[in-house]
């Protein structure tokens, strides 16, 4: 039970990501849920690698016993790194609608309004 | 028999929760930030515990970067709220 726990927190993380993406008006806000997503899933992929009882898989004074996977943490810093440059790119054009529609409610920006 | 390591860990985890329901209770905005900044110093110092409770030395590696981190995140918000940007 306690150990399906991570996972419980990953669907609640992805959950509330989506529900801000759908019903939130504010671009920011919008911005805050993707990043939502993005953390659920960096969780479930570290998640998905963790061994009960075993240290991290660092060679260096390590002690003998079963290590966690390697390969989903590196995933997870290739998604971490992937996921900034998004937020960075989705924010620049955040500020740019906010200059060029002078508001940030996604529903007010209309470029073929009547 | 429990590890007094985990102990203190715990004890660091109650005043972490007293944080987040400052944060989600704080009247203002200020409030919000020194509860953020409580945390902080506190997830330094559970880190720096739980290095010593699992016998690694590079999770202190990780608490002095997140001290950096956080002292600089503290101090764009305190920079924000005073209307410098």
């Amino acid at each position: 039970m306690i150990g399906n726990l991570p996972y419980a927190a990953c669907a609640a993380l992805i959950i509330l990501g989506i529900y801000a993406l759908m019903f939130k008006r504010n671009l920011i806000k919008i911005v805050i849920g993707l990043n939502l997503i993005e953390c659920g899933v960096n969780l479930f992929l570290i998640t998905l690698g963790y061994k009960s009882g075993s240290v991290a898989p660092i060679y260096t004074m390590a002690e003998k016993k079963e290590m966690v996977l390697p390969t989903p943490q590196a995933l997870t810093l290739t998604s971490i790194v992937i996921g900034l440059a998004t937020t960075a790119l989705i924010l620049s054009f955040a500020v740019l609608i906010y200059k060029h529609y002078n508001t940030v409610d996604a529903s007010k920006v209309r470029r073929l309004r009547g | 028999m429990i590890e007094p390591f985990f102990l203190v860990a715990a004890l660091l985890l109650i005043f972490m929760v007293c944080g987040i329901i400052r944060i989600v209770f704080g009247p203002t905005i200020p409030d919000r930030v020194v509860g953020l900044d409580t945390i902080n110093t506190l997830v330094v110092a559970a880190m720096i515990i739980l290095g010593a409770a699992y016998n690694e030395v590079i999770y202190i590696d990780v608490a002095i970067v997140y001290a950096l981190l956080s002292f600089i995140g503290t101090l764009y918000i305190a920079k924000y709220l005073e209307g410098g940007m």
